[in-house]
């Protein structure tokens, strides 16, 4: 009983600092959020509860739902553009050897840089009057005028994507080769054995196979698009015409540039649940339950 | 590998790599040649101009904001190791009952994006007088980056045998002992792991620098460079890209020197499935 | 033991106590480096003078200068003195922000120099809060070699609407027959609603219009704004003398389209002359007001006002600190070298301002300078952006979008 006190005890004093930490920068906060969402805020004076006016707003403010859209828009727009090629780059890359390392090792180092950084090199490739993109299209007669790429709503969220499939889908390939490694090669012997065409192990065994991989993946990238930020501040600001605007930067908006907290918190309380229906689905795939 | 496989995959990594060969060409291109049109594709003048550039204006900023983002670093990848090393010891070795609740907690930080949180942290972080400080910014990343490392130092820790810590025990070793004299030795993979994951989350970071910092004694360099490209009303694109390119150099060192361990400890909680 | 806890006691008293005799400190926030000039002037002053006041200077990057206040304001750590850009400041004022120094600044000698309708957004029910600081202004700058090589009088920059479509059409020039345009007469100011305000709205107050009356109403809707739309939608569209992309040009793009040659009559100010001379230093260059129709000529008068805090723990100590900012000693010697205009209108007869020839005729520009005044500023910013950049995209009519405009303004206004 002694002993089983002690161990006990040291646990414990081996969890403190992440339960403080926990408790005061994440537990704090969350509690706080939901609480100030209720409130009227002032800058300076006392904060009063408002009931659920600042959900009021929030759900009849045009500007939410554009940016909900936007968002939604988004990720459904660079999904495919990660997925679609890291999928084929993960199956012709998936045995281990010296040249697949070595194309593994290229695709992901983008993976690694900040988004800042890789904002910066893309809006410099986009720019309209230097950048070389319009050069070499227009080398090669593909168009006649310089095009602004981030300057059409269709096309910058187009853009902004090819770059994010550029940064992102090195990870994406490494989770499905780590997948693909998972499937017992006695699997595929069966297979060719009974006389199945590649194309047809592909279909039939591998991707089944691979789905909760692939989904997992899936989510992953889904929540990822959600929380966009960084690049769309960098490299459209929100436009044009706010077609770039996203969910995170209308938070950032809000309650940073207009001080309306109430309002803010009340949009990052929805935004929370949000990306908890989207964890929720995470979970259920299997992401974290596998020890 | 095919013939027609490798021609693809050449032409792939070259698309891969050609923007980071026309961000390079461009930050050492003389600044004369950085704005004209048709572009060069090679520089005959190669300089280091705009590096100068970058470390000399405004007293030399630039430098502050790297060697905060190292102190950044220092300061989170400490914090982490040591939580997530002590939280995964205790929770796969030392669990009793209600440590599966704690781990619960600290796996949903995971769920919860703290982009939603900026607003109640600002209010914590100023009333804690933490808000433009280095410290309250690194407990931030080390609160949010933790979770992750925990639940891999756990995985590793449990894949240890148990009769690791019963026969120290025997032996009369006291459990720090057993961690750190016996544990971590085995577990340098894992740790090398939390410490790239830390290294490129927090050397990365831009939203949570954004908005709890704003003297420029503070900030990193991600805001660093948006400072520099956003001046208000000159956008200077050769040094921006030298910006650029500089910020991206020990991303890609740390994670090249560690990436066997980083891709393996990444992908062993997802992988399996 | 009980030695060792005297003498730790003993010294804990001692700095105790010098932090309780040391000298006042004043903290300013400012956006600009060259503000530590002044700061070093003055502190020097005060040590010679024998006064135990000090002012400490905290550089506040331009967009953190409103979230950074409204926290500081809000836990009570404000700073004393704050140099904010000029907009904000009938919001923070109605939040009593500031403290009251009408009397005091009434008092200044130099009071009566001052830019009148600058003074006028510093002030609320009128009672002063704030007073002109640093300014800048929106103007017209252009390429006199292109001007020369077009065959166009390089003294004669465009003055009216009509003159810049004309010159403007003579500078767009496809060089070498590709069908691609090489150089452009002119580009709207896009890239935010900031820019929008800062060089759009001369264009409407140069053609008679505006986007609220003295009472504060919103008179944006009328046939002037949308003339000056249709007119920027125009140069595009129509005159074709700007590239559809410089709608959403930066001020650094179009800068950058000016060093290159790509670009001859640019929307800049006062604040690219210092940086246009280091860098294309064989330019010649000329700066003027920006181009009116039916109105008079117009300018926005940007910049900063200057005021104490309402949390100030000093206020002697700041009054003395802000008349000695504006002082001919401070202005002249810590921000004419740099080419800012400066507050005092009289003193732009200085040895630096003497020898740049571009910075002639701004103590003129000053004088048409206007400040929209609304408590709500950030807030307005969103459905012009919106807006006005539908119509310079050509995807709604001048007419249809300022009504909308309009009505959303007042929206927000009404909350």
């Amino acid at each position: 009983m002694k002993q089983r006190n002690r161990k006990y005890l040291i646990s414990l004093a081996f969890l403190s600092p992440i339960i403080i930490m926990v408790s005061i920068f994440f537990v704090y906060p969350l509690i706080k959020v939901i609480i100030m969402s209720f409130q009227e805020w002032q800058v300076m004076g006392e904060s009063r509860f408002i009931g659920f006016s600042n959900y009021v707003n929030a759900l009849t403010d045009g500007e939410f739902w554009k940016t909900l859209w936007n968002t939604v828009i988004y990720a459904i727009i660079v999904t495919p553009m990660i997925f679609i090629p890291a999928v084929l780059l993960a199956i012709a890359l998936r045995y281990t050897n010296k040249s697949s390392k070595f194309f593994r090792t290229i695709f992901f180092i983008p993976y690694a840089i900040s988004f800042v950084a890789a904002s910066y090199i893309w809006k410099w490739i986009y720019n309209d009057m230097y950048g070389i993109l319009n050069y070499v299209l227009i080398s090669f007669h593909m168009i006649d005028n310089p095009i602004n790429w981030l300057g059409n709503t269709w096309l910058s969220r187009i853009m902004v994507s090819i770059m994010v499939s550029w940064k992102t889908l090195g990870f994406t390939m490494i989770i499905v080769i780590a997948g693909l490694q998972g499937i017992e090669p006695q699997i595929y012997e069966a297979a060719s054995i009974d006389g199945a065409k590649k194309s047809q192990i592909l279909r039939y065994v591998t991707l089944p196979l691979l789905k909760p991989t692939l989904i997992l993946a899936l989510i992953l990238s889904l929540a990822g698009s959600f929380k966009a930020f960084d690049h769309f501040y960098i490299m459209t600001k929100g436009g044009p015409l706010k077609s770039t605007e996203t969910i995170v930067m209308y938070i950032n908006k809000v309650a940073f540039e207009y001080y309306n907290i109430g309002l803010g918190s009340a949009i990052s309380v929805i935004f929370l649940i949000i990306l908890l229906i989207i964890s929720y689905l995470q979970l259920k795939a299997g992401g974290f339950n596998n020890e | 590998m095919s013939k027609k496989l490798l021609i693809t995959l050449i032409l792939i990594s070259a698309f891969f790599l050609i923007a980071f060969y026309w961000a390079a060409l461009t930050s050492f291109k003389p600044p004369s040649e950085v704005l004209t049109y048709p572009p060069s594709f090679i520089t005959l003048n190669p300089t280091f101009e705009q590096y100068g550039k970058l470390f000399t204006t405004a007293d030399s900023i630039f430098l502050r904001y790297v060697g905060n983002t190292f102190m950044l670093c220092g300061l989170s990848i400490s914090m982490v190791l040591i939580m997530s090393i002590l939280g995964g010891y205790s929770l796969s070795k030392l669990t009793f009952r209600g440590s599966n609740i704690i781990f619960l907690v600290i796996l949903s930080i995971i769920m919860v994006p703290y982009q939603a949180l900026l607003i109640p942290l600002y209010d914590l972080m100023s009333k804690l007088g933490l808000l433009d400080t280095i410290f309250g910014l690194s407990l931030i990343y080390a609160t949010y980056f933790m979770p992750f490392c925990i639940f891999m130092m756990k995985n590793y820790f449990s894949s240890l045998p148990n009769t690791l810590r019963e026969s120290a025990l025997i032996d009369g070793a006291s459990e720090i002992k057993i961690l750190f004299k016996i544990h971590l030795p085995l577990s340098l993979p894992a740790i090398a792991t939390v410490i790239v994951y830390v290294f490129l989350m927090t050397w990365n970071d831009f939203i949570l620098s954004l908005i709890f910092t704003s003297s420029s004694e503070v900030r990193n360099i991600q805001v660093g460079i948006m400072n520099f490209a956003t001046s208000r009303f000159t956008q200077d694109w050769g040094l921006i890209n030298a910006g650029a390119i500089f910020s991206i150099i020990p991303s890609i060192l740390v994670f090249l020197l560690l990436q066997k361990y980083y891709v393996e400890g990444m992908t062993s909680g997802s992988g399996k499935g | 033991m009980i030695r060792k806890l005297v003498i730790f006691l003993l010294i804990g008293c001692f700095i105790f106590s010098s932090l309780l005799i040391a000298k006042e400190t004043i903290i300013l926030w400012d956006q600009k480096q060259e503000t530590e000039k002044i700061v070093k002037m003055f502190n020097e002053k005060m040590g010679k003078e024998g006064k135990e006041i000090e002012v400490k200077l905290e550089l506040i990057p331009y967009d953190q200068m409103v979230p950074k206040f409204m926290a500081s304001l809000s836990t009570g750590r404000a700073p004393d003195l704050y140099g904010l850009d000029i907009v904000q400041f009938p919001y923070f004022i109605s939040i009593g922000a500031f403290a009251d120094i009408t009397e005091w600044a009434k008092a200044l000698p130099f009071f009566e120099e001052l830019p009148n309708g600058m003074i006028q957004v510093g002030m609320k029910d009128n009672r002063i809060f704030a007073l002109p600081y640093q300014i800048d202004l929106s103007t017209i700058l252009w390429n006199k070699d292109m001007f020369k090589e077009a065959g166009l009088d390089p003294e004669q920059p465009p003055k009216t609407w009509y003159e810049l479509v004309e010159i403007g059409q003579k500078l767009t020039i496809d060089k070498d027959g590709d069908g691609i345009i090489d150089q452009w007469g002119f580009n709207l100011a896009g890239g935010g609603a900031g820019a929008y305000m800062f060089w759009f709205m001369p264009f409407v107050w140069g053609n008679g219009g505006s986007m609220f009356d003295n009472d504060g109403n919103v008179v944006l809707d009328s046939y002037e704004t949308v003339e000056a739309l249709q007119f920027w939608s125009d140069l595009i569209h129509k005159y074709k003398i700007a590239p559809v992309s410089s709608v959403q040009y930066g001020s650094g793009d179009r800068y950058n389209a000016f060093v290159s040659g790509k670009l001859a009559i640019y929307l800049g100010g006062n604040f690219n002359i210092t940086s246009l001379l280091k860098d294309a230093p064989n330019m010649d260059f000329g700066v003027a007001s920006i181009p009116k129709n039916r109105g008079s000529y117009a300018s926005f008068g940007g910049g900063s006002l200057l005021g104490i805090t309402s949390q100030c723990k000093n206020i002697d100590a700041a009054k003395e600190f802000m008349k000695f900012v504006y002082s001919e000693e401070a202005q002249i010697e810590a921000y004419a070298p740099d080419l800012q205009l400066l507050a005092r209108p009289s003193l732009y007869d200085n040895k630096y301002y003497n020898e740049i020839p571009q910075m002639e005729d701004f103590a003129e520009i000053l004088s048409t300078a206007r400040t929209p005044y609304s408590i709500k500023y950030n807030e307005i910013y969103d459905p012009v952006q919106y807006y006005f950049e539908s119509v310079f995209l050509g995807e709604m009519d001048a007419k249809t979008a300022v009504e909308k405009c309009t009505t959303e303004i007042k929206e927000i206004l009404g909350k």
